[in-house]
């Protein structure tokens, strides 16, 4: 099988899976939204001048929590009836494996942060506003998916036969994205003050994505193969 | 057995290093003069910042044996010595954690503070948890030395970059601390011991991987004595 | 707290610390070495 009948194979099955059961894009989706709802609770900060810095903060924590649902279950549906021991036998090129689900991961995780920064936009009024046009937040936003996926992908399958895995992967995944959610959050509030460290921080985030994308697309090759 | 032939010898190696390392900190308590901005106090870098040290060298040398277990060494003792490596690792960095704090309060009147190196660390002690926490979580031994390898291999790759985060965030948000990691001691003799006590520690940390390593390797061999003996019957 | 105190405590930790993880090291080694020479005659 070449590799991009292997990628569009892999991506055709997992959109099968996903959107035969709603409940697996809603849950992420409604999970961010709680926490949305949690962050303002306790984040209840009136001022003007401080509602641009919670409006980033929430957005990229719930980001990081709301994706940490997508990545873990990105291989469940593989799990079942030994599918993925038996993709592992196929011609399946492993570049393609791992692009596909890369590419499903980014897809799921768009569907889920966009409305999820809108809804944080919503709550936080027209303090904050500007920024749902902002192409800096969306720039950054989509680079830190980028990341995030590789990580969460490559983890999602390291963790398939451990046991305790809905702990064990946030325990490794948040620890291994600070790097990444301290990039994301520091450039867009420095592409908001016209900060020249905006820069440093996305060349960054940049070097991070380039790291571990190669690197999970390695290692996942190395897992999966004999 | 191959493991225990010499046993008295690499036993005599880490009790010499052990004694040295004790000798230099007694020197350091008793035989060197005050620092000028720290008073006394500042003899407590001869212990943390050596411990520092060793707690990131283990990442290194979980990285070497993560590697060699992934390509070379699948079913052997290489893995084992990267999981004896995050054991050495996770003391070394609690230490570091801990005198850290206990040197911060008379320097900076707080037991914590968000300094990059001190947070780069606490994250490196979540993440040495959770590389022994994969550990048993994995039954299978071959899928257990895949896993690990992959993930030895990911904290050493995220290391640097989660210190040069938290450093330029920090830069950011707090101007700069009193305390410059030992740039304000650099005379001579100040900076002979504290790298004679990085030295001392990092090697006392790798004979305490070699060790704990073998210990691991025996422990396998008795696992698998008591599944041949429990097949004869 | 002194800074006396202080010294104390972070070497305190610090020898405390790297002595247990040497005894931890030693015992196992006996201990397992005691298993294996059972089990090296027993078979």
């Amino acid at each position: 099988m070449s590799l991009v009948g292997g990628f569009i194979r892999i991506v055709r099955q997992g959109f099968r899976v996903e959107f035969q059961e709603k409940e697996r894009l809603l849950t992420p989706l409604f999970f961010a939204a709680l926490m949305l709802l949690l962050f303002n609770f306790v984040l209840d900060e009136q001022a003007e001048a401080v509602q641009v810095k919670l409006f980033v903060a929430e957005i990229f924590l719930t980001m990081l929590f709301a994706l940490h649902l997508c990545f873990s279950r990105i291989f469940e549906a593989d799990a079942e009836d030994r599918a993925f021991e038996v993709l592992q036998t196929y011609s399946l090129h492993r570049l393609a494996w791992f692009a596909g689900k890369y590419c499903l991961a980014m897809i799921f995780g768009l569907l889920v942060i966009v409305p999820m920064i809108l809804l944080s936009g919503l709550f936080h009024g027209q303090a904050t506003l500007f920024l749902l046009y902002s192409p800096a937040l969306w720039g950054v936003v989509v680079l830190m998916l980028a990341g995030l996926s590789a990580l969460g992908v490559l983890l999602a399958a390291m963790m398939l036969k451990a046991r305790g895995r809905e702990v064990l992967f946030p325990l490794l995944y948040f620890p291994l994205a600070i790097p990444v959610l301290l990039a994301a959050s520091e450039a867009v509030l420095g592409f908001i003050s016209g900060s020249a460290a905006a820069w440093q921080w996305l060349g960054l985030l940049l070097g991070f994505d380039v790291i571990f994308i190669t690197l999970s697309a390695v290692l996942f090759a190395e897992l999966v193969g004999d | 057995m191959q493991q225990r032939i010499g046993q008295g010898w690499t036993q005599c190696l880490g009790l010499l290093l052990y004694v040295l390392l004790l000798s230099l900190w007694g020197y350091a308590l008793i035989g060197l003069g005050s620092e000028e901005h720290q008073g006394d106090v500042y003899r407590i870098i001869y212990m943390h910042v050596p411990a520092a040290f060793a707690a990131f060298m283990c990442s290194f040398v979980l990285f070497v044996a993560s590697i060699y277990g992934l390509k070379r060494n699948k079913h052997g003792q290489a893995v084992l010595y990267g999981r004896a490596a995050a054991e050495v690792g996770l003391a070394f960095t609690l230490i570091t954690l801990v005198t850290g704090s206990i040197w911060g309060k008379p320097t900076w009147g707080v037991w914590w503070t968000w300094d990059g190196r001190l947070t780069t660390t606490f994250i490196l002690l979540l993440l040495y948890g959770g590389y022994l926490f994969l550990w048993s979580a994995v039954s299978d031994p071959v899928l257990r030395t895949k896993v690990c390898s992959i993930l030895g291999l990911l904290i050493f790759a995220d290391v640097p970059i989660i210190y040069k985060s938290v450093t330029w965030w920090r830069t950011l948000h707090q101007p700069p601390s009193l305390f410059q990691g030992g740039q304000g001691l650099i005379a001579g003799e100040f900076l002979s011991l504290l790298l004679g006590g990085i030295a001392g520690v990092s090697l006392l940390a790798l004979w305490l991987i070699w060790q704990r390593g073998i210990n691991l390797g025996l422990q396998k061999e008795i696992d698998t004595q008591l599944i041949k003996k429990s097949l004869r019957y | 707290m002194t800074n006396l105190a202080y010294i104390i405590a972070a070497y305190s930790w610090g020898i405390v610390g790297i002595s247990l993880m040497m005894y931890a090291v030693r015992r196992q080694r006996l201990k397992l070495e005691a298993i294996l020479t059972h089990l090296e005659s027993a078979l």
